[in-house]
């Protein structure tokens, strides 16, 4: 049971990075979009690329938190 | 794209064809369908030696598509019940499609003279597309309204800004999983047909195996992050 | 980056996107429902025996318990038996000493009663035999000596108050 939790685990640590830079190319990509649509560059920009920070940081948080591996380290 | 003296598919009359309607590079198309072509033949196959034989049971010893097929669909159905429990049977032809048709399209790469549909970012942006819609609708209809909650932070006030975030999140995971198959196969299958132009002997074989160790990581890869990301979508809102 | 990002076409990803849609609903059809139905009926079968074999397991305790019980059973009946055999025995052979006192005491007690009756009887018959003795022999004595009725009278009262019995 606990070796395709590891696997899972491993799995999601290591597309953090890649989604994490995602997160923060998608934001970046809208900010761009609706800058040039509403004309305020540089302000969406800025704006959007910090969500992208915001929501890397998130997936960050989110996969620390629900590592299964890390929690049950301790316990076994 | 990469390694245009190996593609022998370009000159067909349907290559031509689809150039012309969609004024498009239907290669990748034209690989998929081969790929998916295979893959039902593979399906009607398993689902005739069913019909004529309904209960093959694993103790036969002798090698058959069939009880090979099952090998793999009750690895992957164990796969899945760590994570999604009994949900796992129903999602198996999602998951299990995209896996096999991932695992195909790789290793396709690998034949000289293929390219691998995979290496297309649209081909790979499609099954990410594919797998986060099923996600959502999955998430919508099994927690119906209340799925609205996964996107809304635990403060009201901040819930709009919370959507955003949570969308750009979303939108996250289908490049990061499009992205990430689309360039390992990209640059596998690039690196190949360098090496092959340059020494055509001996050393594009270690490139192959590389290859095809490349494409059955890349492929589970992507089922494990399907499978992750569904589970994630059946889960309560916390 | 900017040449991978340009490799996106909207006509390209639509294609590509209904063609696996197909893919997965045909190989739905096709490959998973059937194999997904082997599965689930091995799964099933092995789950089957499986409980078969319990449930034989589980017969087999009930009947080797069951014998078990009857064992006990017989043994604690026959037990109860020989007791029970036992019991009605000394009860005989008590009833049958009580029986045997009993019916020497009035035995006893019979010939007893028979003997105080004879006693009495000889006792009133020695006692008329006495009387009518005494009587002849007062009148013997009496016919001897006529003269004195008074005397006769006073003899005869002073004999019987001699002869009295203890």
């Amino acid at each position: 049971m606990g070796k395709p939790k590891l696997f899972y685990d491993l799995l999601k640590y290591s597309s953090l990075g890649l989604e994490m830079g995602a997160a923060v190319v998608i934001g970046l990509l809208m900010g761009i979009y609706l800058d040039k649509r509403f004309e305020t560059y540089p302000w969406l920009t800025l704006l959007f690329m910090c969500f992208g920070f915001v929501a890397a940081t998130k997936a960050l948080i989110k996969a620390l938190k629900k590592g299964i591996f890390l929690e049950e380290e301790g316990e076994e | 794209m990469a390694a245009e003296t190996f593609i022998i598919l370009d000159h067909t009359p349907l290559h031509s064809a689809l150039e012309k309607i969609e004024g498009i590079d239907p290669a990748p198309i034209i690989h998929a369908g081969l790929v998916s072509l295979l893959l039902v033949g593979l399906a009607i196959t398993v689902s005739r030696s069913y019909k004529s034989n309904p209960r093959i049971h694993q103790e036969e010893k002798t090698f058959t598509i069939t009880n090979f097929m099952e090998m793999i669909v009750g690895g992957l159905l164990n796969f899945m019940q760590q994570t999604m429990g009994d949900h796992a049977k129903t999602f198996l032809p999602l998951i299990g499609t995209t896996g096999i048709f991932i695992l195909i399209s790789n290793l396709l790469g690998t034949i000289p003279g293929f390219d691998p549909p995979t290496s297309n970012l649209n081909t790979t942006l499609a099954c990410a597309i594919v797998i986060v819609v099923a996600t959502h609708y999955v998430g919508v209809r099994t927690h119906g309204v209340k799925y609205i909650k996964h996107f809304m932070g635990p403060v009201l006030w901040l819930a709009p800004l919370m959507f955003v975030i949570e969308v750009i999140g979303h939108l996250a995971r289908i490049l990061s999983l499009s992205f990430r198959l689309f360039g390992n196969m990209f640059g596998d299958h690039m690196v190949l047909g360098i090496f092959m132009g340059l020494v055509p002997l001996l050393i594009p074989v270690a490139f192959m195996g590389l290859g095809v160790f490349v494409s059955v990581v890349q492929a589970f890869v992507f089922t494990l992050l399907s499978i992750l990301y569904i589970s994630g979508a059946l889960e309560e809102a916390h | 980056m900017e040449k991978l990002v340009n490799e996106f076409s909207f006509g390209l990803f639509i294609w590509q996107t209904v063609l696996f849609v197909l893919l997965v609903l045909l190989l739905r059809k096709f490959a998973w429902k059937p194999i997904l139905k082997a599965v689930n009926e091995r799964e099933e079968g092995i789950k089957n025996a499986l409980a078969a074999a319990e449930d034989a397991k589980k017969e087999m305790q009930n009947v080797s318990a069951d014998n078990e019980r009857l064992l006990k059973e017989a043994r604690a009946e026959r037990e109860a038996m020989l007791k029970e055999a036992r019991e009605i025995r000394e009860k005989m052979v008590a009833d049958a000493k009580v029986q045997a006192q009993k019916e020497g005491d009035k035995i006893i007690r019979k010939a007893q009663e028979s003997i105080e009756g004879e006693k009495k009887a000889a006792i009133a018959d020695i006692k008329n035999e006495v009387a009518s003795l005494s009587v002849e022999i007062a009148e013997k004595i009496l016919q001897a000596q006529l003269d004195n009725k008074d005397k006769q009278l006073k003899l005869v009262d002073q004999l019987v108050d001699d002869i009295k019995l203890r």
